[in-house]
């Protein structure tokens, strides 16, 4: 088995795309150095400046740039560096990008990947830490993409890139330097909008994204002895979500938990509860569980931080909550 | 003060500048300290001549660079190292951190990490100083880089627009990151912009302490005479990388060498050397003492105690805890 | 003073580095700021300068070791001085990282609410298999937290209840995962139904056309729902939403039109498929259909005997059935019913006649189409079956 780290799979899928259609294009502070991570590390040397094109630092105007160029035909990927920053660009993809095919009237296509990295790692404090997916996925005409492992990092890389809408592809920094299975070369897209059911179980469903993924496996796989069968899926699209997977997960299991490193108020969990209650409130058998940040901006300080992130211990802690017995206690 | 005091004053503040990023760096090597810093060594005139002028109730603002703004605007060393280094005794409880330094009692308003993001705060700050009538002025640190985001230009409107009483100063280290300055703009002196939003401006050596003192001295008092802003563009360089890690690659050695020639410590000592009679002793005495003063800070950072678990997400709102 | 050489902090977000050479024996005189080794992260190769003057002594790390950053890994020692035991301790930063968490050090996890709340706490889910099973749920003993009744809970209560002496007829794996299809596609699919009388002169009559021929040539005789299957097949080419798959809450048009056939093995019933059974004539649909059922019975299918079906045609007839709804199978969008050619009194031509008639009733996914579309398509069907030889 070939492996590669999450970073590589990224970088190998922006090689092929670039390789394979000369409309698309990479813009982003530093880009042509690889940017602060080395993702996009030697697209510059194989396709030109002309087309990996480094950018000052001046989001709001680049992003417009990305914009336009999708409307007349281009297929730029733009990449924001952290997704805190995507604050400073949020009039162009918000209020032109998200809307442009449907004030248009369908005449205007937006085919525009917007790569930003988020996440709690390296103890970087309230402006670059944070998990912003569901401001994004709250935006009807955005797509939010994320993966939690190398192979769909490449598959949703291309397919964000081939898909005619904008689309919000989100990197956990925590994760650049997991490996994993590499997709290997021509790898197939992976389409938007389809969940992967990573681990069947039978007694609750653990709905999550991006890091905590690894997370829940680990903890499905030390709760399966104690009897307690989990599933595990990996929704990988945010926007739009795969609730058929998730109802049908949720059909069979009657529990659901959802995990996610965003702040708990607001967030994708809010979403998802909302929708499985709604398509399935008559299999549930418990009530519907989330695992999320503390509301709060996140601190700098490594004694704090790690507070925000949830891992395999919180996970064993809420299904065995949900699982617990009468003056058992938690 | 007599100058040939003046002058070991400021020398003293250079040193305790360059001895704290030092220390800074040394404790993040060996990951007593972690995070994302991005330190100003060979940048220290800068912070050290715009600061030597002001009020300790006149207010600061820097950006991700700006460990040094705070200590040359009289913050207390060693509750800001313990900042940096995340502990319960740093000037935010370890929340802020290295890119996110506020210490209110010396009149360092914020840092932040999103760069350009500190120059719209200074306009607030500025437009309350002006109200207050006390002739506190706002001074805001800012790289070149950030000379290229819409905020600057926008504010540097707003500032000359309503004569706010705000000194721009424009650190241009001639990098933004890994890329110089000829790649994100073709304006070459950012001062140019002040010019056109109809500000006066000054571009100077950034590592002449004396050249950055004398100019800002003119500039603060026009803002507090109730004149305007005023745009002050240092040129200089960082001797480190971006950030602590990054191995600076893209610059050239010779580059690097050619500033080490103009380190603005070296320079200013051989300077007063000559004009105000410093001696080798005493010269050593003062980096010795700077020194000592940063170990301590960094001991009590050290021995302080990290914050409280139940600490992680309190206040955030006021008057709630 | 020994001064202890460290591996530095190179990243951000990483961990350790990888030393890639020492650029200086032990026992050599170095100078402060002088490279003495070389390290190398994800991103980039790095010199490290000493820290300080002295003779390079106490190596512990080799060339390509991956080092955590922090780590002392020489001595930079004085003329006679000893290499130092250990190194100096230093607090180092805590991380985030779980496996290196101390105890205790875990964030806060919001469990529901507990507590009962005067109202019998029972899940969603329990109070439906309550119903279901006819259990009365005061009588219920609560498993879960704080003594909610769960599913499971309701189960053991419908099981204590059932008399006593019959039999427990179990399952095989294919029949349960057949079963819990069935109430999934009657759960979630909302059907309607939509019915029609056809005349069936026609189709015997083609039959009895064919059946010699084939039968002559050593093929296997078609039975009329092996011609209905024909014209099915041919109608759908025309009606792709009802040869559709409902995914994600949008109608995917299959390219294929692969028609599932009811087959009786046993007590059970199990779907064959006749792939592109619209480019198949009525020999060759006889002849898988023989196939399959032959399979069937031996228990040898093959997975794509039984899986992927576009559409199902499901006949009664042989049981005497004159007409019958059925339930669609996800994540196909419409299901034939037929029932058996019986003679009825019909008016043909304002005068009343004995005319052998059948029955056909489809059931339709409504979200993929409405009464028109289901009306349309028995329309076109019963124009096939007047008129067989022309779609034949
Ligand atoms: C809005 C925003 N975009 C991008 C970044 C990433 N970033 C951090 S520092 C930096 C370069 C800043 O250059 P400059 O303003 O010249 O300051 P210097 O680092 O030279 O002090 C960049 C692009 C950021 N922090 N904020």
């Amino acid at each position: 088995m070939a492996e590669q780290s999450l970073l590589e799979a990224i970088r190998e899928g922006l090689h092929e795309e670039m390789a394979r259609d000369p409309a698309v294009y990479m813009l982003g502070e530093d880009v042509a150095l690889g940017g602060p991570f080395g993702v996009t590390a030697g697209l510059a040397e194989a396709f030109g400046t002309q087309r990996v094109v480094n950018t000052p630092i001046s989001e709001g105007a680049v992003m417009g740039l990305a914009i336009g160029a999708a409307a007349v035909g281009l297929r730029p990927v733009i990449e924001i560096m952290f997704i805190d920053f995507i604050t400073l660009a949020m009039d162009q993809l918000v209020n032109h990008a998200a809307k442009l095919h449907y004030m248009s009237g369908g005449q205007l296509k937006i085919p525009l990947t917007v790569r930003v990295q988020c996440g709690i790692s390296g103890n970087m404090g309230a402006q670059h830490s944070q998990s912003l997916e569901a401001w994004l996925a709250h935006v009807p005409g955005l797509k939010v993409v994320t993966p939690s492992c190398p192979a769909d990092a490449k598959g949703l890389i291309k397919a964000a890139i081939r898909d005619d809408n904008p689309v919000v592809f989100i990197e956990h920094r925590g994760l650049y330097w997991a490996r994993g299975e590499a997709a290997g070369a021509g790898a197939a897209v992976t389409p938007i909008g389809e969940a992967a059911v990573l681990r069947e179980g039978e007694h609750i469903t653990i709905a999550t994204f991006g890091r905590q993924v690894a997370a829940a496996l680990e903890a499905a796989a030390e709760l399966a002895p104690q009897g307690i069968s989990a599933e595990v899926i990996d929704l990988r699209s945010l926007q739009p979500l795969d609730m058929d997977t998730l109802v049908e997960s949720v059909r069979k299991t009657g529990r659901l938990l959802v995990v996610h490193e965003a702040v708990s108020e607001g967030g994708i969990g809010a979403e998802i509860a909302m929708r499985v209650q709604q398509a399935a409130f008559y299999d549930l058998d418990g009530p519907i569980l989330r695992l999320a940040a503390p509301f709060s901006p996140i601190p700098a300080s490594s004694a704090l931080d790690r507070f925000f992130v949830p891992g395999k211990a919180e996970i064993l802690r809420a299904v065995r909550g949900a699982f617990r017995r009468q003056g058992a206690g938690g | 003060m007599p100058e040939a005091a003046l002058h070991r004053e400021l020398l003293a503040r250079m040193w305790l500048n360059r001895a704290f990023e030092e220390k800074v760096s040394e404790l993040y090597a060996s990951r007593v300290i972690t995070g994302l810093l991005h330190l100003a060594i060979g940048q220290e005139a800068v912070a050290v001549g715009a600061c030597s002028h002001l009020r300790t109730d006149d207010w600061v603002l820097g950006g991700h660079r700006s460990h040094g703004h705070a200590v040359a605007k009289g913050a207390d060393v060693k509750r800001l190292m313990a900042e940096i280094a995340g502990r319960a005794t740093g000037y935010c409880g370890g929340k802020g951190g290295s890119m996110h330094l506020v210490a209110m009692d010396a009149g360092f308003v914020t840092a932040t990490g999103v760069v350009g993001g500190q120059i719209p705060l200074a306009l607030g700050a500025a437009f309350a100083a002006k109200e207050g009538g006390r002739q506190q002025v706002a001074v805001v640190f800012f790289g070149d880089g950030a000379g290229q985001s819409g905020a600057f230009h926008e504010s540097l409107n707003i500032a000359s627009l309503w004569r706010l009483p705000l000194v721009f100063v424009c650190e241009n280290n001639g990098y933004a990151e890994f890329t110089p300055l000829s790649a994100h703009t073709l304006v070459e002196r950012l001062a140019r912009h002040a010019e056109t939003y109809g500000m006066p401006a000054h571009t100077l050596d950034g590592n002449d302490l004396l050249a950055v003192h004398d100019a800002m001295g003119k500039a603060v008092s026009q803002a507090r005479a109730g004149k305007g802003p005023v745009f002050v563009e240092c040129l200089t360089h960082r001797m480190r990388g971006h950030y602590e890690g990054d191995p600076a690659k893209y610059r050239e050695l010779s580059q690097l060498a050619e500033w080490k020639e103009k380190d603005p410590i070296a320079r200013f000592a051989r300077m007063i050397e000559t004009r105000s009679g410093l001696t080798a002793a005493e010269h050593g005495a003062i980096e010795a003492d700077a020194r000592a003063r940063i170990e301590d800070a960094a001991q009590f950072a050290i021995a302080s105690p990290w914050p409280d678990a139940d600490e992680a997400d309190t206040q955030v709102s006021a008057g709630h805890g | 003073m020994a001064i202890a050489v460290i591996m530095p902090a190179l990243d951000v977000t990483q961990e350790s580095g990888k030393l890639l050479g020492w650029k200086k024996r032990a026992g050599e005189r170095v100078s402060k700021g002088e490279a003495i080794l070389e390290i190398e992260t994800d991103k980039a190769i790095v010199e490290v300068e000493a820290p300080g003057d002295g003779i390079l002594a106490g190596i512990r790390a080799e060339e390509g070791a991956v080092v955590p950053f922090g780590d002392t890994i020489a001595w930079l020692v004085q003329e006679g001085e000893a290499v130092p035991e250990a190194q100096a301790s230093v607090k180092l930063a805590p991380e985030y990282r779980e496996e290196i968490r101390p105890e205790g050090a875990e964030m806060r996890v919001a469990l529901p609410a507990s507590g009962a709340h005067g109202r019998m706490r029972a899940s969603p889910k329990a109070r439906r298999l309550a119903q279901e099973l006819g259990v009365d749920l005061d009588g219920v003993h609560g498993s879960g937290p704080d003594g909610e009744i769960q599913a499971a809970d309701v189960r053991a209560a419908a099981d204590a209840v059932q008399p006593t002496g019959g039999t427990v007829e179990p399952l095989g794996a294919a029949a349960r995962i057949a079963a819990e299809r069935t109430a999934q596609g009657w759960r979630s699919i909302p059907h309607f139904f939509v019915s029609r009388d056809l005349d069936a002169r026609p189709l015997l009559a083609l039959r009895d056309r064919l059946a010699p021929e084939i039968v002559q040539a050593g093929g296997v005789k078609p039975s009329l729902n092996d011609l209905l299957v024909a014209l099915v097949a041919r109608v759908l080419r025309t009606h792709p939403r009802v040869n559709a798959r409902w995914v994600n809450g949008s109608i995917h048009h299959n390219p294929d039109i692969d028609v599932a056939i009811a087959i009786a093995v046993g007590d059970a019933v199990v779907a064959g498929i006749v792939r592109q059974a619209d480019r198949l004539d009525p020999g060759a649909i006889a002849a898988r259909r023989r196939e399959l059922a032959e399979r069937a019975q031996a228990g040898r299918l093959q997975p794509a005997d039984i899986s992927g079906g576009t559409f199902t045609v499901s006949n009664l007839g042989m049981f005497g059935v004159d007409s019958f709804t059925a339930i669609i199978v996800p994540p196909q969008v419409a299901i034939l019913a037929v029932g058996r050619v019986r003679d009825a009194v019909v008016a043909l031509d304002g005068r009343p006649e004995v005319c052998p008639m059948m029955n056909v009733t489809l059931a339709l996914d409504h979200r993929v189409g409405g009464g028109r579309t289901a009306a349309l398509f028995l329309a076109d069907l019963a124009e096939a079956l007047a008129r067989p030889e022309k779609s034949l």
